[in-house]
């Protein structure tokens, strides 16, 4: 098993009275696309800032590449990041930060250019290199974070909402990039953009109030293996009790009219069975069916953890 | 691979000289201390040219002129030197050789304090604010940060002294008939040197009140704050011959803060000097000190 790339041991973070970060242990594995997800507060950005070596610790350790948070300079070159709401110095052209910035890492001041080159032609920058910090709008500046952040070749890269503020065009596009990087390089991705995290990302974990509430890959934080989603139109009390029946009054969540349903099993049981048993009871019941899916969206999984499930097992009018 | 502080100094450096305000108050600088060095040669020239027709009404053979003009300037200069409240003998010979280089490091040590202040006050602060320092600690040390702009932005300053006072040497050469070269060159690294020391104390505690703040206006009035107390210090010292026997140890305190150990600059005795020099380069290393320990526990 390959050692993970990114290490918190115990991290506290503490700002006067308030703790940020209670106690969080995290790893993050090599050539994951991690989701870094929580609710407002929950400590999201603090971890981050712990992990690019930006904010210290009260207490515990976080090592990138088995580097000191605080001691990256180690290992320029192999560890980048694109921070949130920081901009470009007013000084200099765009192209000419990130030439500095590749010199920073080791090339030389024409390899270091024409780096800045291409990183600025990955986020569709090419022709706006010449623009100072100071001229660059909200969506620019942060594609320009990103171009800083893929200089060279770093095998981890930390991107705080890499694509908030951009229009879908240039999300998606963004998007496809961050995917892409997974051949050669381990990305951490902190974002309130659940389905977002959803599609791009591996792995993930979810903080609330400082702590580690979930941890794993998508497919078991949403539940893939263990749970089934219907979406359904004109759901009756009797359906829905012809399911309990089948299932178990605790594995059912729907209620009457409810757009979806939801049926939760244990991971040892076929999901073909259980999906093929719900699809009948469904047309036994003439309730029309819209769509199925395997697991649970991101969002209702995020949810459940963050703030317990507001929907209840169902229970049968 | 490359040390990162020779990099950030490097960097830093030619990003100094991008900065437009940077390079406007340098070349203000400049062309000040010229202007001034310039008046000071235009009015020499003037008094050699008055005190040769003088001596020429009297007959006197023109190597005796020549010595009866050098002699004259001599005690030209013994006047600057009591001025500065130091006894003729021990002005340093390489000032009392240009006037107009006394005249030039006379206004750099008065201006270079506030000058400092405001090319360097928002050393920091304003990337603090922005929080570009998040694209740079991830590929340099902290220390080599600080270390980096102090040592650069000290550099830029010294630089602009040495070219004000290699042409204050050109200028000298060419306009004044009482001109020695090789003493004016001494005179003008001797200068460049001595300000070396000063820009490096003012350009830490700049950076001090930089480090110290989001906001580069507070950045600003800090340093300004910091300088007017340590201006204040001096008071005391001065006020010593008003006052009793008791408070004859009041006559030290000035010695706390750089101003207290200006005259050592000017000085012909060399221990005075190094204590002068050591003085300032102990206050540049202290307050780097503190910039250092401040932003390397600095969240950003």
């Amino acid at each position: 098993m390959k050692a993970p790339v990114v290490v918190c041991r115990q991290v506290v973070k503490q700002y006067g009275a308030q703790r940020a970060l209670d106690g969080l242990n995290l790893e993050v594995p090599q050539g994951a696309i991690f989701g870094l997800l929580g609710p407002n507060g929950a400590g999201k950005s603090t971890a981050f800032g712990v992990m690019c070596g930006w904010l210290q610790a009260t207490s515990g350790d976080t090592e990138v590449l088995g580097t000191p948070s605080r001691e990256l300079w180690r290992v320029a070159g192999r560890v980048s990041a694109l921070p949130q709401d920081a901009s470009f110095p007013p000084q200099l052209a765009i192209r000419e930060q990130l030439a500095m910035y590749a010199r920073a890492a080791g090339m030389n001041a024409t390899t270091a250019l024409q780096e800045a080159d291409r990183t600025l032609a990955l986020v569709k920058l090419h022709d706006a290199g010449h623009k100072r910090g100071s001229q660059l709008s909200h969506g620019m500046h942060k594609r320009a974070g990103l171009a800083q952040a893929l200089l060279g070749r770093p095998e981890v890269i930390f991107l705080d909402e890499p694509t908030s503020g951009l229009d879908p065009v240039t999300a998606r596009e963004i998007k496809d990039l961050i995917a892409s990087l997974r051949s050669h390089a381990t990305v951490i991705v902190s974002s309130h953009n659940l389905s977002e995290v959803q599609e791009i990302c591996s792995h993930g974990a979810i903080l609330d109030h400082g702590r580690l509430v979930a941890y794993g890959t998508i497919a078991d934080l949403t539940r893939q293996g263990a749970e089934v989603t219907i979406h359904v139109r004109d759901l009756t009390s009797a359906t829905i009790r012809r399911l309990c029946e089948r299932f178990g009054n605790g594995n059912v969540q729907a209620e009457p009219s409810s757009p979806t349903l939801r049926i939760r099993f244990a991971s040892t049981e076929d999901p073909a069975a259980i999906n093929r048993d719900a699809l009948r009871i469904l047309l036994d019941t003439n309730t029309p069916v819209l769509g199925l899916s395997a697991g649970t969206s991101l969002e209702r999984a995020f949810i459940d953890l963050t703030r317990g499930a507001s929907a209840g097992p169902a229970s049968p009018a | 691979m490359r040390s990162g502080l020779v990099q950030v100094i490097r960097e830093e450096f030619w990003l100094a000289l991008r900065t437009r305000r940077l390079i406007v108050l340098l070349v203000m600088y400049v062309v000040l201390a010229l202007l001034i060095s310039g008046a000071t040669m235009f009015s020499l020239r003037e008094a050699e040219r008055i005190a040769m027709q003088e001596i020429a009404a009297r007959g006197i053979p023109p190597d005796m002129a020549r010595d009866l003009l050098t002699s004259t300037m001599e005690r030209g200069i013994d006047e600057v030197a009591r001025l500065l409240s130091k006894e003729p003998e021990d002005f340093h010979p390489l000032f009392r050789t240009s006037l107009p280089l006394a005249a030039f490091f006379f206004l750099a040590t008065t201006v270079i304090p506030f000058g400092t202040l405001v090319a360097s006050f928002d050393l920091f602060a304003s990337d603090l604010r922005a929080r570009s320092f998040c694209f740079a600690t991830l590929r340099y040390r902290r220390r080599d940060i600080v270390l980096g702009r102090v040592i650069a932005h000290t550099a830029t300053l010294a630089v602009a002294n040495s070219i004000a006072a290699a042409i204050i040497v050109v200028m000298s050469g060419a306009l004044l008939t009482n001109f020695q070269l090789g003493s004016a060159l001494q005179g003008a690294a001797w200068c460049s040197f001595l300000l070396l020391f000063m820009c490096a104390a003012f350009v830490a505690i700049s950076a001090f009140a930089s480090v110290n703040t989001r906001r580069p206006g507070v950045a600003l009035a800090m340093g300004f704050g910091i300088f007017l107390a340590m201006a204040f210090v001096r008071i005391p010292g001065s006020l010593v011959g008003l006052m009793g026997p008791e408070w004859q140890w009041m006559a030290h305190v000035p010695r706390l803060v750089p101003w207290g150990w200006y005259g050592g600059l000017w000085s012909s005795h060399p221990g005075e000097t190094a204590l002068s020099l050591a003085v300032y380069g102990a206050y540049a290393a202290g307050f780097v000190l503190l910039a250092l320990n401040r932003f390397s526990k600095e969240d950003l």
